[in-house]
């Protein structure tokens, strides 16, 4: 076990850590439609506002006359780029990619936001308003096939005002050793010596794969619903409310020059979405609308316009040079991205996969480089190629070396994976071997060659393996508060954030420290607060929990002082009731706080548990703990990805229909070392979800474009294929706790490490013995097995 | 979502009733329609939602009279759970639980399932992005798109293709470039005839507005649609004993027309294909009108000609030359000689521009016709020609063939509104011919009254606001263009000498014969006129359609039956293209003589040969609508042989899939399904139904089978293959009287799928197909 910092992180017996099945406090209101999404406020007086959408992939629009629109009786106000508060607008401090007007003439994809917002009584008036508008489009070129747009010779889409990056944005940013040529930027980073590493290969394997563009789809499309009302007791001026935009209310009250104090919002959900925490027009602009009319505004997203990309297309070709015994030597890799539209968000940056398996990998010859596309294709807002999906090209390669060695990959994988301090270190890492040892006996391992395994009812099977570090990007401090009222500890937090709901984890951890029960501590919601979990997903979760035992433990110390001087003290009775003071003699008169424990809800004598009172009679006093920091650095930050601690593996069984190329996942696999297990539900779900992901985008999702015309295909529902309830295979989860984590209780966020794009690839690849690229779907399994 | 009105019906009288009272949609579940509204899908959106489920006793099933009734509104789920559908229909109690999700089993009825839209990602995109062929546009997005979930036995016409609307005659242009895919010439010839009875001739000398239609010229070029049809024109003519064929039957009826032109000619041709008499009377020397001496014969043969007017003699049609009608011959004796007559005289007067010196210009048209005598002896001169169209463009061109030492050509529009074609623009400047647009005719410069040339001034616009001819000009700007001779290709009138005191009929405003707009019938009863005498002058392809049109008002006239001229011998329910050849960018061009070779009496191009026709036509995309139809449960009607019934008929359910503009059935406008009627199943009989979707719940079929074995009868039907459900004939055959096993499933399996003919991404749907049907054979012994 590792040394674990903090109070008690050393506990090694729990009461509520750990315990299953314990309730969700929001989960409950999203269960019943009791939460609220920015499309569900309605308020009285309410305006509705939309935007103008471009039908075309790339366009400008050069004129609108608003005449028509404006005479419809039920408009309120229409804007224009042109309109000066429209150009005072600033974008929120995410915004990705180079700067630009908040709204502007230019609409770079299909369904893209441009030039005009109506506002008027209801939805359907917006509609017949945009109708009326004469708008003056210049139809552009436009890319949606990248290796097209790549063509030196393809008309340039995107000005090159577009191309100067202003200083801290996120990347790519042009490489000034290899200008931007045409639509394509360029990226490349190199460590080690990689032609000393080819030499040094006894075999070089080459492949191509393909990672396809995938959805984020927000359940409840976002939008907000805002207001300016009088607010006297916070100064002079008016106070803005907006709904609909949990995260972001404070940046979004900052675009309109509004303290946090004087910006109001009381919902809790803006819904739930993949490593998205960028706002859309829809829930920045209703403020200004509202300012404009006089009245409450609306704007929300619909479905289809919300159907943008978690992750971007990407074309890679690898290069890998072993030795005769699978040790890698050298890696090239090099890849042709998406870029996507002006301001999509942080993308595509060369060494993106550092934090993958090449840093997991001995091998130090790696050089990566990346042909960066301008495309009319879509926007992420968030996520880029950075995330870990990219570490299957790392398993690919394993699983490669492996089919071309006739070895096992998981014995490819424990050859090349080094050790825990360093790429140098030959030790093997304890988590690793763990994960691995409890797999093998889960998926009862048995290897075989691809194209070896037929199942009795005719299909072939396949079968494949990856591991991955569970990496930690939560650097950010918590600022956590923790309140004893009338015998009640209550958790204040500002609340989920962009649907995290991981506030029951900080509750376990606090009524753990505090022998209490976790439905004991009472979580309130409350938009003032500051403590909120996240800060990278199960890593902030696990991260903000070590925090709130720090504030815990102080919390204890205060009741426990408390308690003794109330017993050496009593208080008078209150006049207006409470609790008044102990019946009896108080047992703990004479003793010191540190003679004095909690348990089961009482403060307790420790040299005699029996003798004890509940908190609530022990002390009335309401008391105060505060924390602010966070846990030790982890060893994977510290070494930014080459050191390694708590790691997890993956496994995938598969079954392929050689006559309708239909690919069934027999069984996922998951064994993971989270450190230690904080609220099992959480963690499973995760994982759960993570499998769904992987699924999803290796045999269902596709974006589908009309290339001549730029438009998008499958943005709905039934023609973007997310795997249905009835899809999804069985996961079967082994949770390790190796302890080796540094968040509570050695506890490590599992985050996103397991989603990936091809550990199906892969076992169809084991199955049938060709390459499918991902989503595998019969047509494209049929093609590659030459029956289509 | 739009608002709407929405109205319960309480009957289904009532229903028909508010259908018809304004644009309205069914709803009949919703499942399908609400979508759609949402959506807002389609360019016409309905004021008024009828909902039919407020009608009672339409949701019931029960065996009754040796049959399963299905009342329309019975939802999807109990159909599905019903215990003697289970057990005797299975197939559509398979169908039925296949459907969607739960939830829409239970809101979705099987009348509403049957007659839903299609689900072709570009039929369905949001705000009508797509304004596909299906919903009255011009082009199905899935041919060169994105069609992996497309037809994979090609397509059916939802609508008139661009390029059969762009053509005055409505060519059924994709249908006879099918048949040459296909090898079949004589089938192309067929078609074509059904409508332009002079193919060589347009081949040669048509505008094509078609091409300006094609769908190519979305991405690439438009289909040389001139060059094949000038090869199958060839072909007519080379094989004219088997195209201009007598009648079989003669109906004793007589029709003279008058005017040999292409409209005389095309009339003369359907009336005597009719079984009429016709005689055809010419003022001139020989047959053919305008085409015989006004259009020159580097674009025009005159062979080309003779051959066509000797092929239309061969078939009985009997011209008289060198009549004047109005002189030689009185129009009232026609009139009491014949049963009917059509007047079909062109526009061959000279109209009266009304500028200083006109007299001493030539009429255009006069020197077309008297080219080779008119030139004479002006060898050398410098030639002005006033006119834009291609009339202008030949005048001009055999000037300076005829050896004009400078040719100048001025029009009152700009480069890009003059009327003639574009190709017939670039012969004329590529043989040097300078060309002035925008320019209008001031005067004549004249010394003694010797031509010198013409003063032009600048015109500023041609039509007004309305529309109107209006020219205006900035006579400021002027110009002096030298020239010995002035040909005048202004236009021409209509030659109405016919006409005297004695014998009138009405004129409409602009001096031309006034006909019905129907049956083309003049003033006079049983009189009939066509062509430019009452269009003023148009194109040739317009004056044949304009000749079709009168014979079968003529037709219509005479009493004679004419069902002959409508029916094809050769339509077929879908259609295909050439997957190969759309994807060839470069279109056809004919081969051109040098321009140093050129002369007036020798053709400038050259027919291409029947090869080249067949490789061009396969450019053609074939534009029919190619989206599935998407139902699950309308296989297993098939294949269960049932039948739908309505408020106004029963249909039988393999007869009930159609495909037009935003319908899927053949429902009327006022016609609603009442009833579904299945045969009970004869002894022993056993069904199945398989479906292949991407996911286990909410997908659509990519394919989907039905099977009924039957002994010696069995029915299978795919679904989602074809526009329409595709009953599966060749694989039934296998099957019949068979044992299902192994063998002869996949044998069937492999039958079904004969035939087809997919894109290059749907090819997987085959091999699914192949499967499907195997395993739902198959699913009958389980």
């Amino acid at each position: 076990m590792a040394d674990i910092a903090g109070v008690n992180g050393q506990r090694e017996h729990f009461r509520v850590v750990g315990k299953p099945n314990l309730p969700g406090k929001l989960s409950y209101a999203l269960a019943t439609g009791i939460g609220k999404f920015g499309a569900d406020f309605v308020v009285p007086n309410m305006l509705h506002a939309k935007f103008l959408r471009s039908p075309y992939a790339n366009a400008r629009v050069l004129s609108v006359d608003t005449t028509k629109a404006r005479a419809i009786p039920g408009v309120a106000d229409i804007v224009t780029w042109e309109d000066e508060d429209i150009k005072k607008l600033g974008a929120t401090p995410f915004g990705f990619g180079p700067r630009r007007a908040w709204l502007d003439n230019i609409a770079d994809q299909e369904n893209a936001e441009v030039a005009v917002i109506v506002v008027a009584e209801n939805e359907d008036i917006c509609d017949e308003a945009l109708r009326q508008l004469d708008v003056e489009w210049e139809v552009l070129s436009h890319i949606v096939d990248i290796l097209k747009g790549r063509d030196p010779d393809y008309p340039v889409i995107r000005p090159p005002e577009f191309d100067e990056f202003p200083p801290g944005m996120f990347d790519p940013k042009p490489d000034p050793d290899h200008p931007k040529r045409g639509n394509v930027s360029y990226a490349t980073v190199v460590q080690g010596d990689i032609e000393a590493g080819f030499a040094e290969a006894n075999q070089i394997i080459e492949y191509d794969l393909k990672l396809p563009a995938f959805a984020s789809h927000i359940p409840n499309p976002p939008g907000s619903v805002a207001w300016w009302f009088d607010d006297p007791y916070n100064g002079e001026g008016k106070s803005l409310h907006i709904e609909g935009a949990v995260q972001r209310k404070d940046a979004i009250g900052g675009m309109y020059g509004m303290p946090p104090e004087k910006t109001v919002q009381e919902g809790l959900f803006q819904g739930g979405k993949y490593c998205d925490w960028g706002m859309r027009k829809s829930q920045e602009i209703t403020p200004l609308l509202a300012k404009r009319t006089g009245r409450p505004v609306k704007c929300v997203n619909t479905r289809e316009q919300t159907y943008d990309f978690l992750m971007n297309e990407r074309y890679m070709h690898l290069k890998v040079g072993i030795k005769n015994n699978g040790l890698i030597t050298a890696i090239d890799d090099f890849s042709i991205a998406d870029g996507g539209v002006q301001g999509s968000s942080s993308f595509g940056t060369a060494n993106d996969q550092g934090y993958g398996p090449y840093y997991t990998l001995k091998c130090l010859n790696i050089r990566q480089s990346m042909d960066i596309v301008d495309s009319n294709r879509g926007k992420m807002y968030l996520s880029g190629q950075h995330c870990p999906f990219n570490w299957d090209a790392g398993t690919m390669a394993i699983y490669l070396i492996a089919e071309k060695l006739g070895k096992d990959p998981i014995d490819i994988a424990k050859l090349n994976l080094h050790g825990p301090t360093s790429q140098t270190d030959m030790n093997p890492v304890p988590s690793f071997e763990a994960c691995l040892d409890e797999g093998k006996k889960l998926m009862n391992w048995n290897w075989h060659p691809s194209k070896a395994k037929k199942l009795p009812d005719g299909r072939m099977h396949g079968m494949s393996f990856r591991y991955q570090i569970c990496p930690r990007h939560a650097f950010s401090g918590y600022d956590c508060k923790l309140e004893l009222r009338r015998g009640i500890v209550h958790m204040p937090t500002q609340g989920p954030c962009t649907g995290i709901f991981a506030v029951e984890c900080n509750a376990m951890v606090v009524a753990e420290e505090l022998g209490l029960q976790y439905e004991d501590i009472s979580i309130d919601f409350d938009y003032k607060e500051t403590f909120t979990p996240v800060g990278g997903g199960s890593d902030g979760t696990t991260a903000s929990s070590w925090a709130m035992k720090e504030c815990a433990n102080i919390l204890k110390q205060k009741i426990l002082e408390a308690a003794i001087e109330e017993a050496e003290n009593p208080p008078p009775p209150s006049m207006f009731g409470g609790f008044g003071a102990p019946q009896g003699p108080n047992p703990f008169k004479g003793l010191k706080p540190e003679d004095l424990d909690l348990a089961d809800g009482k403060v307790v004598v420790k040299a005699d548990p029996a003798k004890g009172l509940p908190i609530a009679q022990a002390t009335q006093k309401n008391i105060f703990a505060t924390y602010s920091g966070r846990p030790p650095a982890a060893i994977w930050s510290l070494g930014m990805g080459k050191m390694l601690d708590t790691m997890n593996t993956a496994f995938c069984e598969v079954a392929v229909d050689m006559d309708t190329g239909v690919v069934e996942i027999l069984r996922f696999g998951v064994v993971a070392d989270p450190g230690k297990v904080i609220r099992p539900t959480s963690l499973e779900s995760q994982i759960d979800q993570v499998m769904y992901f992987s699924q999803g985008c290796q045999l269902l999702e596709e974006y589908v474009f009309d290339e001549r015309t730029g438009v998008r295909l499958t943005a709905n529902m039934i023609e973007y294929r997310k795997p249905t309830i009835m899809d999804i295979p069985p996961v079967d989860r082994r949770f390790l706790e190796t302890r080796s984590g540094n968040a509570a209780y050695g506890a490590s966020g599992i985050s996103h490490s397991l989603a990936n794009t091809h550990m199906v690839i892969i076992a169809i690849h084991n199955a049938i013995g060709v390459w499918v690229d991902p989503p595998a779907t019969p047509d494209k399994v049929l093609k590659a097995l030459g029956k289509a | 979502m739009k608002p709407f009105n929405h109205t319960n019906a309480k009957t289904v009288d009532e229903a028909v009733t508010a259908l018809g009272s304004c644009q309205s949609s069914l709803i009949a579940g919703g499942t399908d329609l609400l979508g759609t509204l949402k959506d807002n899908i389609l360019p016409d959106y309905p004021s008024l939602v009828v909902n039919l489920k407020s009608i009672p006793g339409l949701d019931y099933i029960k065996e009754e009279d040796g049959m399963l009734k299905i009342g329309a509104l019975t939802r999807i789920a109990d159909i599905a759970d019903h215990p003697a559908v289970k057990e005797n229909f299975t197939a559509l109690a398979q169908a039925a639980y296949s459907v969607a999700t739960p939830h829409i089993r239970d809101m979705g009825t099987i009348g509403g399932n049957i007659s839903q839209l299609p689900r072709c990602w570009y039929f369905r995109k949001a705000e009508n992005r797509f304004n596909c062929s299906r919903k009255g546009g011009n082009e199905c997005y899935a041919i060169l798109g994105e069609n992996r979930f497309h037809s994979i036995f090609g397509g059916m016409k939802a609508h008139v293709t661009p390029c059969t609307k762009e053509c005055p005659a409505g060519t059924d242009i994709p249908g006879y470039f099918d048949q040459i895919r296909k090898g079949n010439w004589d089938e192309a010839v067929k078609i074509i005839m059904k409508v332009n009875p002079i193919a060589a001739i347009t081949g040669r000398v048509c505008a094509h507005f078609c091409q300006q239609g094609c769908n190519r010229c979305q991405t690439d070029e438009s289909v040389t649609i001139s060059g094949i049809e000038r090869t199958i024109g060839d072909y007519i003519l080379e094989n004219s004993d088997k195209f201009y064929v007598a009648p079989k039957k003669e109906t004793g009826k007589s029709v003279a027309i008058v005017g040999s032109g292409p409209s005389g000619l095309s009339a003369a041709f359907y009336l005597r294909r009719a079984g009429n008499k016709v005689t055809v009377y010419d003022s001139m020397e020989e047959a053919g009108g305008m085409l015989m001496y006004a259009i020159p014969a580097y674009r025009l043969p005159k062979e080309t000609v003779r051959k066509l007017i000797k092929a239309l003699e061969n078939m009985g049609i009997e011209f008289k030359l060198n009549i004047k009608v109005g002189e030689t011959i009185k129009a009232e004796a026609l009139e009491k000689e014949y049963d009917s007559v059509c007047f079909a005289t062109g526009t061959w007067k000279r109209p009266v521009v009304g500028i200083a010196g006109e007299e001493l210009t030539e009429f255009g048209l006069d020197f077309l016709v008297e080219v080779n005598k008119w030139m004479e002896g002006k060898i050398g001169s410098e030639v002005l020609v006033t006119g834009g169209g291609n009339v202008a463009m030949d005048v001009a061109i055999t000037a300076k063939r005829l050896g004009a030492k400078k040719v100048t050509l001025a029009c009152l529009e700009p480069r890009d509104r003059m009327p003639a074609s574009a190709e017939e623009i670039a012969r004329a400047e590529e043989e040097g011919i300078i060309i002035m647009p925008s320019w209008g005719l001031s005067k004549v410069l004249e010394e003694n009254g010797v031509v010198k040339g013409m003063e032009l001034k600048r015109c500023v616009s041609v039509y007004d606001e309305t529309g109107s001819f209006n020219p205006e000009y900035n006579v400021c700007e002027i110009m002096n263009v030298k020239a010995e001779n002035i040909l005048m290709a202004v236009g021409q009138n209509v030659d109405l000498s016919f006409l005297d005191e004695k014998y009138q009929m009405q004129l409409n405003k602009r001096g031309l014969i006034d006909v019905s707009e129907e049956t083309s019938m003049t003033s006079r009863k049983g009189i009939f006129a066509t062509g430019d005498a009452t269009t003023g002058p148009g194109t040739v392809i317009g004056a044949i359609a304009a000749g079709h049109k009168a014979a079968r008002g003529i037709l219509r006239y005479l009493g004679v039956d004419n069902t002959c001229d409508d029916k094809s011998e050769c339509d077929s329910k879908f259609v295909t293209f050439d997957p190969e050849g759309i994807k060839i960018k470069s279109a056809l061009r004919l081969k051109q003589l040098d321009a140093d070779k050129r002369r007036l009496n020798l053709e400038d191009s050259l027919t291409p040969s029947m090869a080249e026709a067949d490789s061009e036509a396969r450019r053609c995309l074939n534009c029919g609508c190619y989206a599935v139809h998407p139902s699950d449960i309308a296989p297993a009607l098939i294949a269960l042989d049932a039948k739908i019934k309505t408020n106004r008929r029963v249909i039988e359910a393999e007869n009930f899939f159609d495909v037009r503009s935003n319908c899927n059935t053949v429902l009327t406008a006022d016609e609603i399904v009442t009833e579904i009627l299945i045969p009970a199943l004869q002894e022993g009989a056993k069904s199945a139904f398989i479906k292949f979707a991407f996911r286990k719940s909410i997908d659509f079929p990519v394919v989907n089978c039905a099977v009924l074995v039957n002994g010696d009868s069995p029915r299978i039907c795919l679904g989602a293959v074809a526009p329409t459900p595709y009953r599966a004939y060749a694989a039934e055959k296998v099957i019949a009287g068979k044992p299902i096993n192994d063998e002869n499933a996949e044998a069937a399996g492999i039958a079904a799928v004969e035939g087809a003919q997919p894109f290059e991404d749907n090819k997987f749907k085959i091999q699914i197909a192949k499967t499907m049907v195997k395993r739902a054979l198959l699913a009958t012994n389980k």
